[in-house]
């Protein structure tokens, strides 16, 4: 059984010899901005996991007599409405905002490529989950969250599983578009003629072929739900006082607007520059693994 | 599209009844008393077999009865309806604002492409996508309104037709617009490019026309058709940006009232609202897939 595996593999090959890997890295590499934006999340990420280490100060600490100072040496971000350190804030808030975006992506992926594998493989399923999906596709982007939040009550857990909500429809009908095709290959009838049954067949032979481009998507798709995450956040619908998040940050700075900009300033740059380095990333993914999403 | 609807509506109808717990003790508070509960109860009809409620909501909903909502006792259809105008009144004004900004962007960049103009106004698109639309308002408002002082800082003037009216629109339409914008003028920009390099340009080009109508009647008109298309995708996708922008500009539109109700916990208020807002948003791209096979003659729909 395995040999004509074996001898399959040259034809399959990437010119020039080279693994999978180095080829992946080799188009990777090329895109600037994907590097540029990698190295950011890497030091994101370092910050996050290290945040009790890496800010100078505590998040919830106050100092009611020094309100609203500006930045200086002591405090480079300055201190906020309740006089609390604005830079350990945002060093403490990036575990929340990343964590949001990640785990919103994760339900939207995991519950999407479920949903997208059974109304791609069983007739049946097709038209309640394709349409249960358009009425999803029907509210306005950030409603359909707003929503959710409104019945299930304002907290982060419950804003990760609205975000993850609201992306799941385009995971949906990526993953039903592969398997539509990729079920009527003929490695899958000659799966199922050698007695596979339909889960094994799902799992094993259809699974690993339509994954690909979905953790691309997923990759582009995080930017957006990090993004989404802090609207819900700035709405006053996901993680409350006195918890550090950038989008609450931003929210409660709002009063104090004309007083102190630097309450809004820092963790607006925060988000932005979150965003920015997932979405070069995203970009550098996307060329890399998978040329023919380009433009999209 | 009937499917759709039906489905909206159950959705919103589901809301208050997803929520973990008895929606009428969600809707009185943790600490209200069990009379009060009771009484919200039978007013909301929650006493009754869920698909009778459902068929009470929907028929409701067909004579234009939204319920009440529970702060002001006021109908939620007439409470909707006065925020409605506002919020189509900024949508419009972000709709007009942002073609009219991006595509000379896009056009400029496509023609002094690699140039500093190209690079400085691409990067300031990417910064348009990549910042969310609460910290472009507040920013805005930070440079726009406190610091120089242009434009009101929050609230709807006169109607848009007077000064007052447009001089308090500018912020949270250009706020909206912004993202759309930026959308644009890339798009703009590489739809130019790629029509600048076809033969018929090149011809123009040879026969000694200036830049000038090359680029405005030979090229642009061409380049024209995928922009009003996703001009026409995103004006359904601007109603979403309007509830946050809202928020931020006190705009007394459906978005900022159903985010108030959500805090007041005026369940009847957010359903009314979620509900009408994405049946707009449903009708919208109906209108706009059928106009597209009236300009464009090779779409057709089954």
């Amino acid at each position: 059984m395995a040999e004509p595996a074996i001898s399959a593999r040259p034809a399959l090959r990437p010119v020039a010899g080279r693994s999978g890997f180095a080829e992946f890295w080799a188009r990777f590499s090329r895109h600037r901005a994907a590097l540029a934006g990698s190295a950011v999340v890497l030091v994101l990420l370092a910050v996050a996991a290290l945040a009790p280490w890496v800010a100078p100060y505590s998040d919830r600490e106050q100092n009611l007599t020094r309100r609203f100072e500006g930045p200086s040496l002591e405090h480079p971000f300055g201190l906020d409405e309740l006089g609390r350190d604005i830079l350990s804030r945002v060093i403490y808030g990036s575990r929340i905002s990343l964590a949001m975006g990640v785990v919103a992506v994760g339900i939207a992926l995991v519950g999407g490529v479920i949903l997208g594998l059974l109304a791609g493989y069983f007739r049946q399923l097709d038209g309640p989950i394709s349409r249960t999906m358009d009425i999803l596709l029907a509210f306005p982007g950030i409603l359909l969250a707003i929503a959710v939040v409104a019945a299930l009550g304002p907290n982060e857990r419950n804003a990760m599983i609205a975000v993850g909500i609201e992306s799941i429809p385009a995971y949906v009908r990526l993953t039903r578009a592969s398997v539509l095709s990729l079920k009527e290959r003929e490695f899958i009838e000659a799966a199922r003629a050698l007695g596979a049954g339909n889960g094994r067949i799902l799992l094993y032979h259809i699974l690993p072929n339509v994954i690909a481009p979905i953790i691309v998507f997923a990759s582009l798709n995080l930017s957006t739900a990090i993004l989404t995450a802090s609207t819900l956040s700035f709405l006053g619908l996901g993680p409350q006082p006195p918890t550090s998040e950038w989008g609450a940050m931003v929210s409660s700075s709002r009063g104090y607007l004309r007083v102190a900009p630097h309450l809004m300033l820092f963790p607006t740059l925060a988000i932005f520059i979150t965003v920015l380095a997932f979405n070069f990333v995203g970009d550098g993914l996307r060329d890399a693994l998978d040329p023919r999403l380009r433009g999209t | 599209m009937p499917v759709v609807v039906l489905g909206v509506s159950f959705f919103t109808f589901m809301m208050l009844h997803l929520a973990p717990g008895n929606p009428a003790q969600i809707i009185a508070g943790p600490d209200a008393p069990p009379e009060v509960v009771a009484q919200i109860e039978r007013e909301l009809g929650l006493d009754k077999p869920i698909y009778v409620q459902y068929w009470n909501y929907l028929s409701g909903v067909l004579r234009g009865d939204l319920g009440r909502s529970i702060r002001t006792r006021k109908p939620v259809f007439d409470e909707v309806m006065a925020a409605l105008p506002n919020t189509v009144e900024l949508s419009v004004a972000a709709m007009v604002m942002a073609p009219a900004l991006a595509i000379p962007v896009g056009v400029i960049s496509a023609a002094r492409r690699a140039s500093w103009v190209d690079a400085a106004a691409m990067f300031v698109a990417l910064v348009g996508i990549s910042m969310p639309v609460f910290a472009r308002g507040l920013i805005l408002m930070w440079l726009l309104a406190f610091g120089l002082g242009l434009f009101p800082i929050s609230g709807r003037g006169g109607p848009l037709w007077t000064p007052d009216g447009l001089r308090h629109v500018f912020l949270p339409a250009f706020t909206l617009a912004i993202g759309l914008m930026a959308v644009l003028a890339r798009l703009t920009r590489s739809a130019m490019l790629e029509v600048l390099g076809q033969d018929y340009i090149r011809t123009a080009q040879a026969k000694g026309l200036a830049e000038r109508v090359v680029i405005f009647r030979h090229a642009l008109k061409n380049a024209m058709l995928p922009v009003v298309t996703v001009l026409g995708l995103q004006l359904a996708g601007l109603l979403g940006g309007a509830v946050v922008t809202e928020t931020i500009f006190s705009w007394p539109g459906v978005g900022r009232l159903a985010v108030d109700a959500i805090r007041t916990r005026d369940f009847p208020v957010v359903q009314g609202a979620v509900l009408v807002v994405s049946l707009a948003f449903v009708l919208v791209n109906l209108v706009v897939d059928v106009l597209y096979a009236y300009l464009d003659p090779r779409i057709r729909y089954d």
